[in-house]
């Protein structure tokens, strides 16, 4: 008996102590998504972020969702069957952060988290990073299948600009 | 027979594992090597000859300007393949993939001569846990890779090959792999050692100590398939191993040669991931260390031979003694004598009792049946898994299963963790029954030998029976931890265990004698006595690059 009270006072001071690290942080984590989200993601997505395949890819839309699904290499395919090939840009851009954000859903350190399992069971290794907008129109341009996001509006003929649903 | 100890059952850890290539395998691994190469290079002389067919096409043109300005839109298209052709080949000799990881570990629990499964103990330790592993992953042509990932652990002297696999792609939906690889089917079971890849300090033992091996040798297919929004991965595998040791935690049961099958399937939907395995093992196990205890507990040893030789003396062999001792006693009152002869028949009836029917080594088979479930979202983590299955014979088969809630603030991770673990074979590993004998006939002080050998025989008697109840993992844990994410690719770990070990089962907290070998704790009444809970305090630095 006094064992079980023992089990009980350890446990109600487990949650306590769960509880109080949940309030602590609850105020900063709320305050922090609303001013992420105030912008409409499908809004940000056309307008400060653009999506670009090569001209030669006759994909010209696709759901934020599946646009995460190809950077995350969980689909290796575009929807019209050809090979998928992202690309992405180095982790200290803005461009990066924002897409992270608003199309694969995480920080930095949870993109890292979920790569290092991808990577740690065999499997796939995170898209390569170039180091500028310049750079990902100029691989978009010359690799057919490629994918990537840029931060403006591109003036190259050979990458065009998809439109990505919510 | 008073002062006896015994070096029971297990050691920790003795033979690093030496990786086993060879025979038909070798073979096998070569003819595949080759077949890639040769593949590598036609592909390159194909693309090779087609560009240098190409301007063939001009001698259709009709006019010299219609001629020239083929020539050079033939020239300008040219020299963009090549300028593409050569950014994909320095691409591809670029991306030569070297990671590692380091996960650093310690802890401590709060009970004396008692070690989490010979890896923790009761003072600060940082050396027992801590594992740190290389990958590198090299690409031989557009559908083929290789990959090589080298690990080590404090307690081995020598790193462990993890993963040897050559992996081509047939299609985009159809891999193939063959060499070293890693056995599927649990949540986290390709990377357990890499702590950065998940969120507790260690996998939860109540599910993944059940696992009889971490690596084979043989052949894999993954196939992927998407179905709307859902992602659907097939695996199966087949393969074997060759003299690895057969463990739990850091105990070492014996060595094993096995082939095995089995069907991984992973499922995929947003945040949801579902993973369900089934798989088939027979196992040839040589060396088990637990029947060879067994049987001089039971039967007895020579220890040293000679005439007459130094003898341990087994549970039957102190029997006999008494079934001579007990027809030995002369005495001329019949009814006396008669009670005296009843006692050896007695005695020698219950000799039949005593037999090792616990059985590791030889052939066994195996099954295993695991579920895991894991909803991973932008804040919230919620992890499942259920395992069930085992080894025939004296091994423990059990039922397994852990929950755990996590909550993201930002880059902190609150969890919380439920685990239980309840053999299901328990009759594999039936206690023996206890010797019977009628004390009246000998209370005498004359005849104390004789009842110091009844007593004997019931502390051997107890000590096979607490050596099976080892093996009877009947346990629960609740776990409290905090993770941090400082920087990419740096997790720090906190983690307070609450370990309550039901019933009679020592769960995974074996008394520290039994895990070292040095039988200190096993006196005359056998087996320190069990504890019931534990409260263990983990950290732990992981880093991956």
């Amino acid at each position: 008996m006094r064992q079980q009270k023992k089990h009980l006072t350890r446990l109600l001071g487990l949650m306590l102590w769960f509880g109080t690290v949940f309030l602590a942080n609850y105020v900063g984590a709320e305050s922090d998504v609303s001013a992420e989200f105030d912008v409409g993601t499908g809004t940000r997505l056309n307008n400060e972020l653009f999506i670009i395949v090569n001209v030669n890819n006759s994909i010209d839309h696709m759901s934020v969702n599946q646009l995460g699904r190809i950077f995350s290499k969980k689909v290796k395919k575009f929807d019209n069957e050809m090979a998928s090939l992202p690309v992405a840009q180095k982790s200290s851009r803005a461009v990066t952060a924002n897409f992270n954000k608003h199309v694969l859903k995480k920080n930095e350190q949870q993109l890292k988290y979920y790569w290092a399992r991808k990577m740690f069971s065999g499997s796939s290794k995170p898209p390569k990073s170039l180091a500028s907008d310049m750079e990902v129109i100029k691989f978009v341009a010359s690799v057919k299948n490629a994918v990537g996001y840029i931060s403006q509006k591109p003036k190259n003929k050979k990458v065009k600009v998809i439109t990505i649903e919510p | 027979m008073t002062e006896k100890k015994y070096s029971v059952a297990w050691s920790v850890r003795e033979h690093p594992y030496q990786l086993y290539v060879g025979g038909w395998r070798k073979m096998a691994l070569m003819v595949f090597l080759l077949a890639f190469c040769g593949m590598t290079a036609s592909v390159y002389a194909s693309e090779l000859f087609l560009s240098e067919l190409a301007p063939a096409k001009l001698a259709s043109a009709s006019s010299d300007t219609a001629r020239i300005e083929a020539l050079e839109e033939q020239l300008a298209q040219l020299t963009q393949d090549q300028e593409t052709q050569r950014s994909t080949l320095e691409d591809l000799l670029n991306r030569v993939d070297i990671t590692g990881y380091v996960s650093l570990r310690g802890g401590k629990l709060n009970e004396k001569d008692f070690t989490y499964l010979g890896a923790l103990e009761d003072e600060w330790s940082f050396s027992s846990e801590t594992t740190f592993g290389i990958q590198i992953k090299a690409p031989l042509a557009d559908s083929a890779s290789v990959l090589l990932q080298f690990s080590g652990d404090s307690l081995e002297s020598q790193a462990e090959v993890d993963w040897a696999f050559l992996e081509y792609r047939a299609s985009s939906a159809v891999t193939v792999r063959g060499g070293r690889l890693r056995v599927p089917g649990f949540m986290v079971s390709e990377y357990r050692e890499v702590g950065y890849a998940y969120p507790w300090v260690q996998t939860p033992l109540e599910v993944y100590g059940l696992t009889p091996f971490l690596r084979y040798e043989g052949l894999d297919l993954r196939y992927f398939l998407t179905l709307g929004e859902v992602d659907l991965r097939f695996n199966p595998f087949i393969g074997s191993t060759r003299n690895q040791e057969l463990s739990v935690g850091r105990v070492r049961y014996a060595e094993q040669n096995s082939q095995f099958g089995g069907l991984d399937i992973q499922l995929n939907y947003h945040a949801i991931t579902a993973r369900f395995s089934y798989s088939k093992y027979d196992f040839d196990i040589v060396g088990a260390t637990w029947d060879e205890s067994m049987e001089i507990l039971i039967e007895g040893q020579e220890i040293v031979p000679g005439n007459p030789p130094v003898e341990f003396l087994g549970i039957v062999d102190i029997i006999d003694s008494l079934v001579g001792a007990a027809a030995g006693v002369a005495l001329s009152d019949p009814a006396q004598a008669a009670a005296y002869n009843a006692e050896a028949a007695s005695f020698a009836a219950q000799r039949m009792n005593y037999s090792n029917d616990s059985i590791m080594g030889g052939d066994q088979n195996a099954e295993y049946f695991s579920l895991g479930l894991s909803y991973d979202s932008e804040y919230t983590l919620i992890m499942a898994e259920v395992i069930k299955g085992g080894i025939d014979g004296a091994f423990p088969d059990a039922e397994g299963g852990y929950v755990t809630f996590g909550y993201r603030f930002g880059n902190w991770m609150p969890h919380l963790t439920y685990a239980t673990i309840k053999s299901t074979d328990d009759s594999e590993r039936d206690p023996l029954p206890d010797f019977l004998a009628t004390d009246a006939l000998w209370a005498s002080p004359a005849l104390a030998e004789v009842a110091a050998g009844i007593e004997g025989v019931n502390t051997l008697v107890n000590l096979v029976n607490e050596t099976r109840n080892l093996s009877s993992p009947d346990q629960c844990s609740w776990t409290l931890g905090l993770r941090w994410d400082p920087i990419s690719g740096v997790a720090v770990k906190v983690e307070y265990q609450y370990i309550e070990l039901r019933g009679e089962s020592y769960g995974y907290i074996l008394p520290k004698s039994i895990v070292d070998g040095s039988g200190g704790a096993v006196g005359a009444t056998g087996f320190q006595d069990k504890v019931d809970n534990v409260d263990v305090i983990k950290v732990s630095l992981d880093l991956v690059f």
